[in-house]
């Protein structure tokens, strides 16, 4: 008698389990091949936007394993790099996409991720924003007034934001040297 | 169960027992994903999607689920739900995804869920407990996209802004491309109060609201069935308590 009080239930909680467990593994099975597409898609059409002019991407890494895409247009001349990069924000994580050309410039950036606030540091994402990292160079710094020189204006009231994401961006510039020096 | 009986299980999650106004459960999103109303829109519509669900099975199992472990059986239900949602979104509305970020997932642990299932999938029949659901999902969609109004409109200056995002479920450019009004801002003679996008602007509107939606149904509290289990039953039903 005692023994099924405890039995029953367990069984039923089991089982209500099992199947909820395998009602997740049918939509994992359905969905993930789709996810993962999505981001690739993603990521593709954002390296397209950085670098034009580029036909492939090819994924590379550094002796760190440090993962890379190298660009390449149709003769197959090296445009330069796409790095992803984070730096942590005012809401977490801020991950950016930096296009840095042969000769170490930036070509472009773009934010993949982002959770700041809103109305303040989400304008990151805007491109007046943004439009200020092209053709900087290693050690980008930031300035409250107006920027000269290798520096970038902070966006009002964000200035954690504007110094994270110009934090991921000298990373991707640093890693983008290392293959310099390696003679890639 | 007769018609009329139905359509007043789904209309009471409306107006009268809200479960975001009303019954104030589950505030913690609601605080959290109000700062635009397409945000508010796919959480609403989130939260309808598994609360049906998980009510459903919930009344279909209620027989079966031992009562000792009703509170494990639930939260196994409503978890496995959020997840197939979750992994829904991520494959056809992946920009809503990143935008309600962790709160997604957190459906689990949202008070309604477990509180319409403690309250009324378990100990009704199947079609009730679709109604009841999609009922108290609809009132809080309809409240949390009031707030998002309120508050995109007066913080951001702009409404229905990134609506591609909901929209994209239905192909690229739907509508024309159509992508939310930009109200307030550069070149008008408001700008935008960035206060209504940050947590206590949240506070404010979500205390509004509450006072309005307290006014309108003033002669329709909550009934007493609601209250069951709830340690400030005394304080709404003065008279019951004192019986």
């Amino acid at each position: 008698m005692k023994k099924s009080k405890i039995l029953v239930p367990a069984v039923i909680l089991t089982v209500i389990c099992l199947l909820c467990a395998a009602a997740l593994v049918v939509t994992n099975s359905l969905t993930a091949p789709k996810i993962a597409q999505r981001e690739k898609q993603t990521q593709q059409a954002t390296m397209a936007k950085l670098i034009p002019s580029a036909t492939a991407f090819h994924d590379a890494a550094l002796p760190d394993g440090t993962a890379y895409f190298r660009a390449e247009d149709a003769q197959g001349d090296a445009l330069g790099t796409v790095w992803n990069t984070a730096a942590t924000g005012y809401g977490g994580d801020i991950t950016v996409m930096t296009a840095v050309s042969p000769d170490g410039a930036v070509l472009g950036v773009e934010i993949l991720s982002l959770s700041e606030t809103p109305g303040l540091g989400m304008k990151a994402e805007n491109a007046s924003f943004l439009t200020q990292f092209v053709a900087k160079r290693m050690g980008i710094a930031v300035s409250k007034n107006a920027p000269a020189g290798n520096e970038i204006q902070a966006i009002t009231g964000a200035t954690i934001t504007s110094r994270a994401v110009t934090l991921a961006v000298n990373t991707a510039l640093k890693n983008a040297a290392k293959i310099g020096k390696d003679g890639q | 169960m007769a018609k009329t009986a139905l359509s007043k299980e789904f209309s009471k999650g409306i107006l009268r027992e809200n479960p975001v106004l009303r019954l104030v459960l589950g505030t913690c999103p609601t605080l959290a994903v109000t700062s635009s109303a397409v945000n508010a829109l796919g959480m609403g519509i989130a939260v309808l999607l598994v609360l049906i669900c998980a009510n459903v099975t919930v009344s279909a199992l209620r027989k079966i689920i031992p009562d000792k472990l009703r509170i494990p059986a639930y939260i196994v239900v409503i978890a496995s739900f959020t997840s197939v949602v979750q992994m829904l979104v991520k494959a056809f509305v992946p920009a809503l995804d990143v935008a309600l970020g962790v709160f997604l997932p957190l459906i689990t642990v949202n008070c309604i869920l477990l509180g319409r299932a403690e309250a009324f999938a378990g100990q009704n029949p199947v079609l009730a407990s679709a109604a009841d659901g999609a009922g108290m999902g609809v009132g809080f969609t309809a409240a949390l996209l009031c707030m998002g109004t309120v508050r995109e409109i007066l913080g951001a200056g702009t409404f229905l802004s990134g609506a591609q995002s909901l929209l994209g479920v239905f192909g690229e450019n739907t509508l024309g491309g159509f992508n939310g009004w930009t109200l307030l801002g550069e070149g008008n003679y408001l700008a935008p109060i960035a206060f209504f996008i940050m947590a206590p602007g949240g506070l404010l509107v979500f205390g509004l609201l509450i006072a309005l939606s307290s006014k309108i149904g003033r002669d329709k509290a909550p009934p007493s069935s609601v209250c069951g289990n709830c340690p400030m039953a005394a304080t709404c039903h003065p008279e019951e308590a004192s019986a």
